[in-house]
């Protein structure tokens, strides 16, 4: 259906290559000239400065669900006026014993202009717009959506 | 284990929300301050200059592939001195029909240096090994195919 690109550089610039010390630092590229500054997570030696591949993927699926949100929204004619999500993801073990991001909790906060919908009917466009999403699809995570009391 | 969190937030510039025309753009902020300018993919009305959720969910397993190869290698008492990776996602209908990240291809190229360089079959073992254990593999039901770049 359709592609993407990503391109990544990464080159040692410490003489020795230690599996503690050696720069986690990389580059990450896209195709339009976007550039992310990468790295490992700080529990893994990382530059806390830089991005690290679990906040990619909380932000991958927290952006991916607020996009599926306002469409599922538009179609049924609420008309938002802004969206907040503070999303966490939390690395830890899987059933599996093997170590995943095995649950991200969505919290979005969406503005509605004139009368929005009630708490029930926000919940469905949030189930609707879960099941809609692309990387929810695509992920094995437990994702959680709770957004705040309205 | 770890938290990881973003914000993200979105408000409407246009003044109709129509599902064809609301603008798309928004902002995804980390911790430490980085912000990232986010979009849709274009062919979903998206702003071709800035990143998608897909690039993102791309960026995030090459990263991590990355970083786990790196550990492994090390592990191993190979000095890598430089990795390259150009990786590609497929956003289209699973077996079930639903569209989601079926596939990523990873193109790793790996360069050593020292006077002892691995085979190729322990290369291709190394990146079997960091498969096996990357946090973001872990997390996603796309097949990841890694073709590296001998």
């Amino acid at each position: 259906m359709s592609e993407f690109y990503s391109r990544l550089e990464w080159k040692r610039d410490h003489p020795d290559f230690e599996l503690k010390t050696f720069n986690r630092s990389h580059r990450i590229h896209f195709p339009n000239g976007a550039l992310l500054e990468g790295s490992s997570a700080p529990d893994y030696s990382g530059d806390p400065e830089k991005n690290n591949p679990e906040q990619l993927f909380v932000a991958s699926l927290s952006s991916c669900h607020m996009l599926t949100f306002l469409a599922v929204a538009a179609i049924g004619k609420w008309k938002v006026e802004s969206y907040e999500d503070d999303a966490v993801g939390y690395l830890e073990k899987n059933e599996t014993g093997k170590m995943s991001m095995n649950r991200v909790v969505l919290r979005p906060s969406v503005r509605f202009s004139g009368e929005g919908p009630n708490q029930e009917e926000l919940s469905k466009l949030h189930e609707k717009a879960h099941r809609g999403c692309f990387i929810a699809s695509s992920v094995n995570t437990e994702v959680r959506i709770e957004p705040p009391s309205v | 284990m770890g938290q990881h969190k973003t914000s993200i937030h979105w408000e409407r510039d246009t003044e109709h929300f129509n599902i064809k025309s609301f603008n798309r753009d928004h902002v995804i902020r980390f911790e430490n301050g980085v912000v990232i300018h986010a979009t849709s993919a274009p062919e979903f009305t998206g702003n071709p200059d800035l990143i998608s959720p897909e690039d993102l969910f791309v960026a995030t397993i090459s990263s991590c592939h990355m970083m786990t190869f790196l550990a492994v290698a090390s592990l191993n008492k190979w000095q890598v001195q430089t990795y390259r990776d150009h990786a590609q996602g497929f956003l289209e209908e699973n077996q079930a029909g639903r569209i989601m990240m079926n596939r990523v291809i990873l193109q790793p190229q790996v360069v050593f240096s020292g006077s002892n360089h691995p085979s190729r079959k322990a290369q291709e073992d190394m990146h079997l090994k960091a498969r096996r254990s990357g946090f973001i593999a872990n997390s996603v039901r796309t097949s990841i195919s890694i073709q590296p770049n001998f």
